[in-house]
């Protein structure tokens, strides 16, 4: 049995994770690409004795270096140097597709066109005659149609064949026209009598330095020959711009496009029926002028239906189910030390990491929905004006609504943010959106101290967490993050029919990634800090709240919250806080009612401890802003790969908090008391 | 950019293949942002550089391609464009930096 190394590369849109799914079923990896937060996907799939090791590569539109996800793509391909790359196509956009398969031509590697989607650019009327597009470009191509499995088991075998060298795949040269072609001969030979970068096709280095190819510079000026090259590509570039009054870079994209164009006109018969489409009669009403907006919120709504009511019912299922265990495991175990451990501390970690689970389960599946029809492009294309004047993408406005419910999923859903500082500056403003759990806290004192006030003064706060998110926003797009002159340009790619099976694929998918990448993490740091709440041990049972090491931290921090009106309770309330905001209420149950008549309320209780409204209200705000919850902030670790952004989450969040408090307080006192 | 420049230009260039409608060269030469719903445009020239202008040509936005603008979003920004089959949605503040003929209608 031997074992055949296939890249799958191709356009974002274009079924490549459909076509990946189907090679491989469910015999997946998925991982990180190294050194980096860029999703790598590996799959197996058998064909008689073979074994294919399928790698997805990143969707990409293009190989230039401008992205991380092109870098990693061409990386691949050029170092791991594997045995057939497969190229998936949208037959159905086939001009745009084959601008990427002319580059992966020029890596000169056996390669494999899965011509997908054919069933789409036959029902517009687009015929691909694929013998002669498989004569034009030199490489088998094999027609397919990912979401109903046609066309699989004939790829696989091409593959195979290609692999074994009993099918020809030899791919075509790219003319680029007779100044830039005797270029490319000079810049080759060079290279070669240099000897310079050749590990890599010296004509695809050539094009790369024509190019001015960031990366491939790079490389090339470790070289001790550089020198002389790099100066003799610098006058080869200006005496071609002088020629053609434009940059060798956009002469070769024309000449690239140009040969498309020559091989759809040959390849392509379109039977002309150009009536308008359903996809593009679903957009006239679903972007249209005035019920666009209607239409998306009420999407939006549904959204969050379903990740959070829907989702409230298996976590409750859950949470009974934890009860259950709870009791059992009370019953069956002598009071103690491994009992307080195995209860409070270990099912509270596996509650604390179930809890979520639900609602990413209904949030993926419902991203996934609009991801696989085609309506996230559309809700980015209706959002991306009011988002854009944040420094933000249309994108971004989903996570930021999903924080209502809960940040943990919301800075997952960050995952369909493809840039890079786009991405971070969403996940960064994320938990300033008041997530469902802060809201319990401003139940128990907008009721105690704001009576018949209440709508205004929770509103207040919810609109006050996006005020600041919106303001904290632009600071950091000024000074956190640079910004790169890369352009929006959002594909809207027809509208789909997503079949069930990729879509609960697509959502297992994302929710095993949850567990597996925070289950273990979010679990150890419950247990640490139930730790934390449970010692120094008095006589060999926990101590009081105010007496553990948490309570501690919290009677510490007095000094510091003073002036923003909190006592010592409040702080060790806020310190447990940490685990998940709504344990806030019940340390204060448990804070306030010590020593007390047990008849009272908390709402009782807290008025008679002589806490002003001012102080009330500050208190609020100090919950909305500062630091997120544990679960939050690994979250934001893991999706950002890098333990830089939850420190700078902290450390901002806090002072902001404190500020924001205090000013509420202060100016609280002189109107309110 | 609300100028326009004014070339005439002898050779008659074919705007719309299926129509058979014909568009003189730089006889309307506006940018994209210029152009309303349903207007088609043949591009002339991309400005700018770097990244930017890099990436708008490698997705097809090529001088002698045309453009239909398909629709301009609800908050007016960004605009959903036709371009080599596909549509794509630009921003205004891109849009400018692409020269167009403007097609007769």
């Amino acid at each position: 049995m031997s074992e055949i190394v296939i890249a799958l590369a191709g356009n974002p849109n274009s079924g490549k994770t459909t076509i990946f799914n189907q090679l491989t079923g469910a015999h997946q990896k998925v991982g990180n690409w190294p050194g980096v937060t860029v999703e790598k996907k590996e799959g197996e799939a058998r064909f008689r004795d073979f074994t294919l090791k399928v790698v997805d590569l990143p969707g990409i539109y293009s190989f230039s270096a401008y992205s991380l996800e092109e870098v990693i793509a061409r990386n691949f391909i050029l170092e791991e140097s594997p045995r057939v790359i497969v190229n998936v196509v949208d037959a159905s956009n086939l001009e745009r597709n084959l601008y990427l398969t002319v580059q992966l031509l020029e890596f000169g590697k056996p390669m494999v066109v899965a011509l997908n989607m054919i069933d789409v650019a036959k029902s517009r009327g687009l015929y691909v005659d694929v013998e002669v597009l498989s004569r034009l470009l030199g490489v088998p191509v094999v027609p397919t149609v990912g979401t109903k499995r046609l066309g699989i088991e004939e790829l696989v075998e091409t593959v195979v064949q290609v692999a074994l060298g009993k099918k020809k795949s030899q791919p075509v040269n790219v003319y680029y026209g007779r100044e830039i072609e005797e270029a490319l001969r000079e810049i080759s030979e060079k290279l070669s009598s240099l000897g310079i970068l050749q590990d890599y096709p010296s004509r695809w280095v050539a094009l790369k330095l024509l190019e001015g190819d960031r990366e491939i510079l790079n490389k090339v000026k470790e070289e001790p020959a550089a020198e002389e090259l790099l100066l003799r590509v610098k006058e080869i570039s200006e005496s071609l711009t002088r020629l053609f009054d434009e940059t060798p870079e956009a002469l070769i994209v024309e000449a690239r496009y140009g040969f498309i164009s020559g091989a759809v006109r040959e390849a392509v018969r379109v039977s002309a029926i150009s009536r308008k489409t359903l996809s593009e009669r679903l957009d006239d009403l679903l972007t249209h002028r005035l019920l666009g907006f209607p239409i998306f919120i009420l999407f939006m709504y549904l959204l969050f239906y379903l990740t959070f009511k829907l989702g409230a019912y298996p976590v409750a299922w859950l949470e009974h189910l934890l009860e259950a265990s709870e009791n059992l495991l009370r019953a069956k175990l002598p009071p103690g030390l491994l009992r307080e451990i195995l209860v409070e501390g270990v099912l509270g970690g596996v509650g604390g990491v179930l809890v979520y689970l639900p609602n990413i389960l209904f949030l993926f599946l419902g991203i996934s929905l609009f991801e696989d029809t085609g309506y996230l492009a559309r809700a980015a294309f209706i959002m991306d004006r009011v988002m854009h004047s944040l420094g933000l993408h249309g994108k971004s406005f989903i996570p930021l609504l999903m924080g209502f419910g809960c940040n943990v999923p919301a800075i997952l859903a960050t995952r369909t943010l493809e840039n890079p500082r786009e991405r971070i500056l969403t996940i960064l403003i994320n938990p300033l959106m008041s997530c469902s759990a802060r809201f319990p806290v401003y139940v128990l004192f907008a009721g105690t101290f704001f009576r018949g006030h209440e709508t205004p003064v929770v509103f207040g706060l919810y609109a006050l967490g996006i005020i600041l998110a919106a303001l904290i926003a632009r600071l950091f797009g000024r000074i956190l993050v640079k910004e790169e002159d890369t352009p929006f340009v959002l594909e809207l790619p027809p509208y789909r029919l997503p079949t069930v099976r990729s879509l609960f694929f697509h959502m297992w998918d994302k929710t095993r990634i949850y567990l597996r990448k925070m289950g273990g993490v979010i679990l150890v740091a419950s247990l640490l800090l139930w730790g934390f709440s449970a010692f120094p041990r008095v006589d060999g049972r926990s101590p009081d709240l105010a007496e553990s090491y948490i309570g501690k931290v919290g009677q510490a921090m007095e000094p510091v919250l003073e002036p923003l009106g909190f006592d010592w309770r409040m702080g060790v309330a806020l310190t447990t806080g940490f685990v998940a905001k709504e344990v806030v209420v019940s340390s204060l149950g448990v804070l306030y009612k010590v020593g007390e008549e047990t008849t009272q309320t908390l709402e009782e209780a807290l008025r008679a401890s002589g806490m002003s409204p001012a102080a009330a209200l500050a208190f609020m705000v100090f919950v909305l802003l500062y630091v997120p919850c544990v679960g939050t902030l690994i979250a934001i670790w893991k999706e950002t790969g890098s333990l830089k952004y939850p420190a700078i989450n902290v450390i901002y969040q806090l002072l902001l908090a404190w500020i924001v408090s205090f000013l509420t307080y202060r100016i609280g006192q002189f109107i309110i008391g | 950019m609300g100028f326009r420049w004014r070339f005439r230009w002898g050779r008659r260039r074919r705007c719309s293949v299926e129509e058979g409608k014909t568009c003189p060269r730089f006889e309307n030469l506006v940018t994209l942002e210029e152009l309303k719903t349903g207007e088609e445009g043949i591009i002339v020239k991309v400005l700018g550089n770097g990244t930017f202008r890099q990436r708008l040509l490698e997705m097809g936005f090529l001088p002698g391609t045309k453009v239909r603008v398909i629709r301009y979003a609800p908050l007016e920004d960004p605009v959903e464009y036709e371009v080599k089959g596909y549509h794509v949605a630009l921003r205004h503040e891109e849009a400018a930096r692409v020269l167009v003929e403007k097609c007769p209608k």
